[in-house]
């Protein structure tokens, strides 16, 4: 073989191989990634084994949710616009403390804390301070948001 | 992804085990054809032979990934890789450096039985909790039994440290590596079972809080016992090691204000010891030999032991290893020399302590981070796992804290040795250095790590 290519392939495949190190590298990184992006989803939605979950089905412009988001529901969970809520609207017609779903071991129960703009339950507004029941597939409004509920 | 399956599926897992082996036998073959026989025959039979380690490297990795996915592992499918990579790097290296038969060696001796260790670990989930339950006593005081036995009557190596046992007509066992991980259980369990008691009756006295000093009067004596064994066996990285685990496990266990009390405490009785040990000894020769040459390796100072002088210069010297590294590393530039086309045999200790200059000098600086890089994500999944583990876990945090540092510790302070960022010490880096048992060592604690690893929620990925 002549000594000019062989020194040429030889260095060629040193190049390889520490290329080889950083694809395996970068694969690693990628799943990193991928783990942290599930994570995050996970957390979105709160810790498995919940008694429902609140799917988006409607958005209008003030609202920044993407219909099909859903979120995993605690059996005490708290919608506004405040941090702190178990889900925050960022959404200009939402209060800070919006609305209140509690899960009875049975049913939803849906009380609206007050809010200047309200909330609708299967299109009819909810009175301030009172629990309502909901059905297991109820739709809730809260400011340029629907959502259904999944129980 | 169901839990009806059979096996888990770990996709990412074998994958990145596939580029390793890839890896490994691509170096193998590297570093073969730099030396390659000119007659086509004896060139074909020298490839053959040195795709046998990377062939037994990848069963050896394969057979624990099955292993895992047949306890239906979920999660976590980074840190076997990683390990894998790291070893088939020090093997290539290894080759390059070393006589056949030592690699070989470091493969009977550390890699299968290592292997095996990693899955009887893994196998066996329940193993941690019995540690914890029935013997931490018993492995403490096996580890300091084991470490005052190679003190007192280990056999003396060529740099006149004490580091191995030889009983009879046994190879020497490298006892200092199996006293790092006996320590570590030892730190995990008393901390779990004395620091909470102590925390409890902390005292505040202003911004501290100051724990009763008898629930660590007899955490300290052993730790001062292992330091003056240690120190006996003239093994100071491994006292530095120490003195790493115990910070960062102390931090781990306490909230701030516990750690600083302690830690205070600690650095007096250190600094207690050191003086109490200079002043009856001096400072020992190995010490300021390795410090001398830390300041300059091109010293031409001359060299004098306990007030003699040897005749020769620190440059000659202690100096040496460091130059010839320096001069590895300047050779290797940002590709390197190429696999087996360097000369980094000149660096003494080439493939142990000094093992980062070889891999620096023949596949340069991007090479050397990619391999640190490699490093520093295994890391940081042991630790994640760490912060994941369930709360209650105490002991099982407090060890894959102290695996981690364990294996962080020699990194720093062989890597800082390397490029005399610090003064060089005797230590090994784990995965890439020889050493039959170190390797074995390592290979169980990441054992460890993947058996505690099954307790934290699957991420499934």
């Amino acid at each position: 073989m002549n000594d000019a290519i062989g020194t040429l392939l030889l260095s060629g495949l040193n190049l390889v191989f520490i290329g080889l190190i950083y694809l395996f590298l970068f694969l690693v990184f990628f799943t990193v990634q991928r783990e942290v992006r599930q994570h995050l989803r996970q957390q979105e939605e709160g810790p498995g084994a919940e008694p429902g979950r609140l799917e988006v089905i409607h958005s209008g412009p003030q609202s920044r949710m993407e219909p099909g988001r859903r979120f995993r529901l605690r059996s005490r969970t708290n919608l506004g616009s405040k941090p702190g809520n178990d889900i925050i609207l960022d959404d200009d017609f939402v209060s800070g403390d919006h609305v209140q779903l509690t899960w009875d071991g049975h049913r939803w129960w849906v009380e609206d804390l007050g809010s200047t703009n309200g909330t609708m339950l299967d299109g009819r507004s909810l009175p301030p301070h009172v629990r309502q029941s909901a059905d297991p597939h109820a739709t809730l409004e809260i400011g340029d948001t629907a959502f259904r509920l999944l129980s | 992804m169901s839990r009806t399956q059979r096996f888990s599926s770990r996709p990412a897992e074998a994958f990145l085990l596939l580029i390793v082996a890839f890896i490994a036998f691509l170096g193998f073959t590297l570093v073969e054809m730099a030396t390659l026989p000119d007659e086509v025959g004896a060139a074909i039979a020298a490839l053959f032979r040195a795709w046998q380690p990377p062939l037994v490297l990848s069963l050896a990795l394969f057979s624990v990934h099955l292993a895992l996915r047949a306890r239906r592992v979920q999660g976590e499918q980074l840190i076997l890789p990683l390990t894998g990579l790291l070893i088939a790097a020090g093997l290539t290296m290894q080759w390059r450096l070393l006589p056949p038969g030592m690699v070989w060696q470091q493969v009977i001796r550390g890699l299968l039985p290592g292997t095996v260790s990693l899955i009887v670990v893994i196998s066996a989930p329940r193993l941690v909790e019995r540690i914890r339950r029935n013997w931490p006593v018993s492995v403490s005081l096996l580890g300091l039994i084991l470490l005052l036995a190679t003190a007192l009557f280990g056999v003396v190596d060529q740099a006149g440290a004490r580091l191995a046992l030889k009983v009879g007509p046994l190879p020497a066992i490298q006892t200092s590596e199996l006293i790092k991980l006996a320590l570590i259980i030892f730190l995990a369990w008393y901390l779990e079972s004395e620091g909470e008691a102590a925390a409890g009756r902390a005292l505040t006295i202003g911004w501290l809080r100051l724990p009763p000093l008898r629930y660590f009067i007899p955490g300290l004596l052993f730790v001062a016992l292992a330091t003056l064994a240690l120190v006996r066996m003239s093994d100071f990285g491994a006292v530095l090691i120490l003195g790493f685990l115990f910070l960062a496990m102390l931090y781990a266990a306490f909230e701030h204000r516990i750690f600083f009390a302690v830690l205070g405490i600690g650095l007096l009785l250190i600094a207690l010891t050191g003086t109490l040990l200079v002043a009856v000894d001096g400072v020992p020769a190995v010490i300021q030999h390795r410090f001398l040459a830390f300041l300059d390796p091109w010293s031409e100072a001359p060299l004098v032991v306990n007030g003699t002088p040897t005749g020769i210069t620190v440059a000659e010297g202690p100096g040496y290893q460091l130059q010839q590294a320096i001069y590895a590393i300047r050779d290797g530039g940002l590709l390197g020399t190429g696999l087996g086309r360097g000369t980094p045999q000149f660096v003494p200790l080439a493939h142990s302590d000094f093992i980062l200059a070889a891999i620096a000098e023949e596949v340069g600086a991007a090479g050397t981070f990619g391999i640190l890089a490699a490093f520093i994500v295994l890391l940081l999944r042991i630790f994640r796992l760490a912060i994941l583990l369930p709360a209650p876990q105490v002991f099982e945090r407090l060890l894959l804290v102290g695996i981690g540092v364990h294996l962080l510790a020699q990194i720093f302070v062989m890597g800082g040795g390397t490029v005399n960022l610090l003064p060089a010490t005797g230590v090994t880096i784990p995965f890439l250095s020889q050493g039959g048992m170190a390797l074995l060592v390592n290979l169980a604690e990441i054992g460890l790590v993947m058996a505690l690893a099954q307790r934290v929620e699957p991420q499934s990925i």
